[in-house]
């Protein structure tokens, strides 16, 4: 088996998920109890809008045929229109997709940047104080609130030391990347707890390894070892660990993005609840989980590349 | 009369455990000549392992060597700064694991990591450290090198594993090869075939070899002298013909006795009661006592010294030729 | 070892001082966490509010202790629900398989393809915000780790020799599930619902934050760090106090499932 076959094989298994995914958010809407209808338009119904929006929710149709014709329009990349201002969902989530993106990649950027290294040095010596010490952040930090990190960070690097801006995305490519460093960084501080847990074990089991020994025994520099033969490994654990979680992340930025005022997808769904606007929030709920499954294949791939094991079983 | 190629002199080693400081080596000496080839038996936890990884420096963070020196050609490593240590250590020495799946690196070719000593410590071109490797993986037997210097060793089988395994460890062109139980994790007719390529090593190149195992019927084939190790010490040590044909060491006598299928009349199914010390506790006497059929007072006492006794050395009060005893009782 | 039992008991300690100081709320502190006094807003901390006032002249010392009312027992009830609703269907999956094993497997697998809290927040949504929502848009997607957990340890489980002669035996099934299956499993599921707890309250706070959890006026750590937000740089401590309530809460239950860990594993 090569890496193709083994990305084909693993593009095939997006399928059941894909399907999964549908059905769930299609089921959303005939979670809310009593009528739909009425419970979203809330004080504003009247029995013709009420009518109105039955017909637009297409729940007066047989449930099987609301439910194709949902698919039907998903498969054309429609995911109906906003209440609110009648634009398309899809168009609305593409108008925010970059802020999300820079977000997401800034969250894993630094949360490799910030766990990689504190677990590297865990590991390095089992047992000894530095080791105790880093074992200690998953303890503390378990229990911090993104939203409360969010705005501990605004506290003491945005409105004290003026490093950063506390909201907003700017208008450039530097801008873009400066605003979203809080906010990223929330991310990685909130996801630390778990990533170090998981990657200070995998590190413990690279350095442990005999063929670290091997390598070793060869009379390699320090440096030469680390860099051929800890290193790799190390990426790999990485990927492994962040692919484990990357829902989580992705969760993450939702909140995260309303704190710092980042016009992301997050935050369109939340204003859409505000405007209890069901479409975007249905949309962009089947959007995250779809972003979920492709985040996912893309760590999957990217672990196969690097890992003989997986892509050359 | 020149020196020996490795000697090792009254080596301790100590282990922070949970349970407290552990004393998994405590005073071991012994000389490898060209050409020898010496087996380490014990059981699991007697610290024979320990003894290869603490001559190589390659002691996990929690261990140290808390005493001992180690000549290399009759230049004593004391002193020399770490970088040093390892460039002598490495020139002279290579070292064969148990699980070679473990030994190899999973994310990186057969090909690179044959090649690795030539090309990186070596300085050879890329070109001509491939040509080396696939040299070394002819010599350890494995069939159609060049296509499979590409391979990963999760592709191969277990036996080409250790093969490649033992090719790495000849990469330097070492005089010394240290096997740390390189054949427990294979089927037997591997396991023969591994030997037979070890035995081929020494006697073409003159390799020396350091066998570590608790498989007594392995040293029985494979090597010239034997060290039975018991507790973090050599308790008796001689020529494999000599040990095996008639131990002095009670202890000795035990394991023989125990081995389910060695060349001489032995009982089978005959095991060593009681358990090994738990050597984070200090020892008093000989550490075998509680186990032993001979012990008396003076055991519990004292700690015995390695002396002669026959032909043989032995760490023990009441040393004796036992098994001719025995069969001499029996007659 | 001696260390290891202490910070167990540590952990048990804070957190029952905690949960005690929230039980007996009204005789520790005279002040409504609702009521408003508009000519003492914003206070700094002082002898008559040792935290200082909000923004509504509420004593924030006295929404903290009713916010962990509200905190901690939605917290432990958002994670009951799950906790019951997964090792059931756990054991019945594992112990069954076939079709049953299959499908519910499909739906766990779905179940966390979204991001934990988008499909709270688009739970709460449709069902409506407030305590019950919470809780049911936690279980909804909270059970499927329970579900992973024990299927998974029952798989292990069913293949023990007693087990087999339980079956042998002809015991019924229900007795096998509960009386030999059950005691083997469960402990792995109570270590992880300690760190679930945490999470769970993360969620009611996150939730908070955005609007959606507990409405407002009632005292909330989320929602106290919303409003506490615009305060910021005056009244620093509005928000940061709820906060440092959540990693305290977090730090003992981590510190109690570390030490069930150990505990379980001797």
């Amino acid at each position: 088996m090569n890496f193709l076959s083994y990305a084909g094989k693993r593009l095939l298994q997006v399928i059941p998920a894909l399907f999964g995914i549908s059905v769930a958010v299609f089921t959303l809407v005939h979670l809310i109890p009593g009528d739909p209808a009425d419970v979203l338009l809330g004080q504003t119904a009247t029995p013709a809008r009420t009518k109105i929006l039955h017909h637009t929710l297409g729940i007066d149709r047989p449930i099987l045929v609301q439910y194709f014709s949902f698919l039907n329009h998903l498969f054309h990349g429609s995911l109906g229109t906003s209440f609110y201002d009648r634009l398309s969902v899809t168009s609305l989530i593409a108008g925010r997709l970059q802020a999300s993106a820079f977000l997401l990649v800034g969250g894993i950027l630094l949360s490799i940047l910030i766990s990689l290294p504190l677990a590297v040095l865990a590991a390095s010596k089992e047992g000894a104080v530095r080791d105790q010490a880093v074992r200690v952040i998953p303890i503390i930090g378990l229990g911090m609130p993104q939203v409360w990190i969010g705005i501990e960070l605004i506290l003491l690097l945005g409105l004290k030391v003026k490093l950063f801006p506390v909201s907003g995305f700017g208008e450039t490519f530097l801008e873009h990347v400066r605003s979203v460093f809080l906010p990223s960084l929330s991310i990685a501080i909130g996801l630390s707890p778990i990533l170090i847990r998981s990657l200070r074990a995998s590190m413990l089991d690279i350095l442990d390894a005999d063929f670290v020994l091997t390598a070793r025994s060869k009379g390699l520099s320090r440096a030469r070892v680390t860099i051929s033969h800890v290193l790799r490994n190390a990426i790999i654990a990485s990927v492994t660990v962040l692919g484990v979680n990357i829902a989580y992340l992705i969760g993450s930025t939702v909140i995260v993005e309303r704190v710092f005022a980042i016009p992301g997808t997050g935050s369109l769904m939340i204003d859409a609840i505000g405007r209890r606007d069901y479409p975007i929030v249905q949309g962009v709920t089947l959007f995250f989980a779809v972003a979920v499954v492709v985040v996912n294949l893309i760590t999957d791939l990217i672990h196969a590349a690097l890992d003989p094991r997986v892509s050359l079983g | 009369m020149t020196s020996p190629l490795l000697s090792v002199r009254d080596l301790h080693v100590e282990i922070e455990t949970n349970r407290g400081l552990l004393k998994a080596i405590r005073g071991i000496s012994m000389d490898v000549n060209a050409g020898e080839s010496i087996g380490i038996v014990g059981e699991s936890g007697s610290g024979k392992s320990i003894t290869l990884k603490a001559i190589l420096g390659l002691l996990p963070p929690n261990a140290r060597v808390t005493k001992g020196e180690i000549f290399v050609e009759g230049r004593s490593l004391n002193g020399m700064s770490d970088k040093e240590r390892r460039a002598i250590l490495a020139e002279k020495i290579g070292i064969v694991f148990q699980d070679a799946i473990a030994a190899l690196n999973p994310v990186l070719t057969v090909g690179t990591q044959i090649s690795e000593i030539p090309h990186r410590r070596l300085g050879w071109s890329k070109a001509k450290s491939h040509e080396r490797a696939i040299e070394l993986m002819t010599l350890v037997g494995i069939p159609e090198a060049e296509k499979r210097l590409k391979v990963y060793p999760h592709q191969l089988s277990g036996g080409l594993r250790q093969r490649v395994a033992i090719a790495i460890a000849l990469s330097g062109n070492p005089k010394i090869i240290f096997c740390d139980e390189p054949t427990t994790a294979l089927d037997v007719t591997i396991q023969a075939q591994v030997l037979r390529l070890l035995e081929d090593l020494r006697a073409k190149e003159n390799t020396g070899i350091v066998f570590v195992t608790h498989d007594l019927a392995v040293v029985n084939e494979i090597c010239e002298k034997v060290n039975v190790m018991y507790a973090g010490r050599f308790v008796e040590r001689g020529t494999v013909e000599q040990t095996f044909q008639d131990p002095t060491h009670p202890y000795a006598y035990s394991l023989l006795k125990s081995a389910p299928d060695m060349e001489h009349p032995v009982e089978r199914l005959f095991s060593i009661q009681g358990e090994a010390p738990d050597l984070t506790k200090p020892t008093i006497g000989c550490p075998f006592a509680p186990r032993c059929f001979a012990a008396s007072e003076e055991c519990l006492a004292t700690e015995p010294e390695l002396r002669h006794v026959h032909e043989s050395e032995t760490a023990c009060h009441h040393a004796t030729n036992f098994l001719s005893q025995l069969n001499a009782g029996q007659a | 070892m001696k260390a290891k039992n202490f910070s167990f008991y540590f952990g048990i300690g804070l957190l029952s001082f905690i949960v005690l100081v929230a039980a007996f709320a009204p005789w520790l502190t005279h002040y409504d966490p609702i009521g408003q006094d508009l000519l003492h807003t914003l206070a700094s901390p002082n002898s008559h509010h040792w935290l200082g006032t909000d923004n509504l002249g509420r004593d924030v010392l006295t929404r903290i202790i009713y916010g962990a009312r509200i905190d901690l027992s939605i917290g432990v009830l958002a994670v009951l629900f799950p906790f019951i609703l997964g090792t059931t269907l756990g054991l019945i999956s594992g112990w069954r398989g076939g079709w049953f094993d299959a499908i519910l497997m499909r739906i766990v697998d779905t179940t966390i393809a979204f991001p934990f809290y988008v499909l709270a927040i688009a739970l709460v949504f449709v069902v409506g915000a407030g305590p019950k929502s919470i809780i049911i848009a936690i279980s909804l997607v909270g059970w499927v780790a329970y579900c992973r957990i024990i299927r998974a340890a029952v798989l292990v489980a069913k293949e023990l020799d007693y087990v087999h002669a339980a079956k042998l035996s002809g015991l019924p099934t229900g007795r096998i599930l509960r009386r030999h299956i059950l005691p083997n499993v469960i402990s792995q599921a109570i270590v992880f619902s300690m760190s679930d707890i945490v999470l769970s309250i993360l969620a009611i706070v996150s939730l908070g934050y955005l609007g959606l959890g507990v409405p407002i006026p009632t005292a909330e750590w989320g929602s106290m760090i919303q409003e506490g937000q615009a305060y910021i740089l005056q009244q620093w401590w509005i928000p940061t106090i709820p906060g440092i309530m959540v990693v305290i809460v977090g730090f003992s239950l981590s510190l109690i499932g570390d030490g069930l860990v150990k505990r379980l594993n001797k």
